[in-house]
């Protein structure tokens, strides 16, 4: 489902090398930790799935389609297919729980008629239902973070991209966290999650990619290991 | 809806901004539409003015009229050209000055045939004049009207002057709406790059700005409006009234400035909405 072919990427102004040369293959339906110390390519490789970038090198495919191929409008339609989660929540500080789960249905055209029953459902998911009038500056961290990943989810995406989203909570929130993607993945969500916490990588047994100075260094599957 | 609303929201959240953008384009469609008027104005008087300006040809005796007459059609410049025979010529004389027409019936008619022609640009009609002059069985010529002939190239440096400040001031308007929205965008990056990360199309994200801009000039032009409307009607008014012989512009014309206003501020808004998100879209995405 997303394949990288031999990516490279630069970053000009910094003249930073993010990543070099990676080989990347990830099935649908998969769920693949991200794995590495700070700097080591995860986050550029997640934006590079999600077309923020261009790789300086090689190519990026989502079912068999170049990202770098995607203008305007399909780029919109592609994005919309990708959910996404960082380490800060980003939640729009103005807005509700409720009015942030709904703008993701607005921005993607879903009637209003369907809003209600698609945000009490994902807000039953992440545990959350009694919060939906609630700002984010009153929610806790982890409560933050668990509308974060209702947000992503909401849209019922194809694909799920986390960035370190357990980066600022504690062990008992972050695991609650990574129970919301197993939960996503169990329904046939790709699932690409980065992370440099060991707890959460034995907590579920995936296949894990290390990336480490912009280079993949390692891709263990459960059961085996690749170098 | 959801459009209108946060453009509505973006104009609450920055209050300041708005103002002083909404103060500019007022002002400046203020003294844009009270420049235009009087330009529309001046041109009336222009047009009054041109209309009256005219040159009398007066031919040899024995020229041939028709031929004279087809000669001066041919001229650069010419707008139109009259033959008067001279028969019609003492006719026209005597009709206006009863007394002389014994006097005519006495002599021989002492008057020339005459070609009255007139100039598609009236500030050419010295030079018209003279090129009259050189046709062969031309005796004379003759305008008048040299004091208006230099008002008129006053009028027409006033009204460039006029133009280059209309100019300054759309596109004075332009820029402030333009700022204001990249006000707007730096206030609300956060949003954006969620709304993009989320797969919001182009026109979703631009709708809310291109509507802020639209808002703010369509405000200041009716703003402009309500000041300068019966401010011109005023001295319309007070003109009239000690030189009535100056054209103004009546109730239709002024709706047709207000239109045109209201026009102009459309496109100003929509177009500076536009291009400044469009612009600044592009940085807040990296």
């Amino acid at each position: 489902m997303i394949h990288l072919h031999r990516v490279s990427l630069h970053y000009p102004r910094t003249k930073t090398l993010a990543l070099y040369e990676v080989n990347l293959e990830i099935k649908r339906g998969e769920f693949v930790f991200l794995v590495g110390p700070s700097g080591a390519g995860k986050s550029s490789l997640l934006n590079l799935v999600l077309r923020r970038y261009h790789p300086t090198r090689g190519a990026v495919y989502v079912e068999g389609v170049n990202l770098r191929k995607l203008r305007g409008h399909r780029v919109a339609l592609y994005r919309r297919r990708v959910g996404v989660v960082f380490q800060d929540h980003r939640l729009l500080p103005r807005r509700t729980v409720e009015e942030n789960l709904a703008f993701v249905l607005r921005v993607r055209g879903v009637p209003r008629r369907e809003w209600p029953e698609r945000i009490a459902r994902v807000l039953r998911t992440v545990g959350l239902s009694h919060k939906k009038r609630a700002f984010p500056e009153a929610l806790s961290v982890g409560e933050a973070q668990r509308v974060a990943v209702a947000r992503a989810l909401i849209g019922e995406p194809q694909i799920l991209l986390a960035d370190e989203p357990t980066g600022n909570l504690d062990r008992d929130n972050a695991l609650a966290v990574l129970e919301l993607f197993k939960l996503a993945h169990a329904k046939g969500t790709t699932v690409v999650f980065a992370t440099h916490a060991r707890e959460l990588v034995e907590a579920y047994p995936q296949r894990v990619v290390a990336l480490k100075a912009g280079q993949l260094v390692a891709d263990r599957r459960p059961g085996r290991m690749e170098a | 809806m959801y459009a209108l609303r946060e453009a509505l929201l973006a104009l609450w959240r920055h209050p300041v901004s708005s103002l002083a953008t909404l103060t500019t384009a007022a002002v400046s469609f203020t003294l844009l539409l009270l420049v235009g008027l009087f330009l529309w104005n001046l041109d009336r008087v222009i047009g009054a003015a041109e209309g009256e300006l005219e040159v009398a040809v007066f031919l040899k005796p024995g020229a041939d009229l028709a031929a004279l007459q087809e000669a001066a059609r041919r001229l650069p410049g010419v707008a139109r050209v009259r033959a008067i025979p001279k028969d019609e010529a003492l006719k026209e004389l005597t009709a206006a000055d009863p007394y002389l027409k014994g006097a005519a019936e006495l002599l021989e008619n002492p008057l020339p045939d005459t070609l009255i022609v007139t100039p598609r640009d009236a500030v050419a009609l010295p030079e018209l004049a003279r090129a009259l002059g050189r046709l062969p069985g031309v005796d004379g010529v003759e305008y008048g009207g040299r004091l208006t002939l230099e008002l008129l190239r006053v009028a027409r440096g006033v009204r460039l002057g006029a133009l280059a400040l209309i100019l300054m001031l759309i596109l004075n308007t332009f820029f402030s709406v333009m700022g204001t929205i990249r006000l707007s965008i730096e206030n609300r990056k956060d949003e954006l790059e969620v709304m993009q990360l989320v797969g919001a199309s182009r026109g979703t994200i631009l709708l809310p700005f291109v509507l802020e801009g639209l808002l703010l000039t369509l405000l200041a032009a009716l703003v402009a409006l309500a000041i300068a409307i019966p401010g011109y009607r005023y001295l319309a008014g007070a003109l009239a009234r000690f030189l009535a012989f100056l054209p103004t512009l009546g109730p239709a014309d002024l709706a047709t400035a207000a239109y045109a206003l209201l026009l102009l501020a459309f496109f100003l808004g929509t177009v500076g909405g536009w291009l400044s998100s469009r612009a600044h879209l592009k940085e807040v995405a990296g």
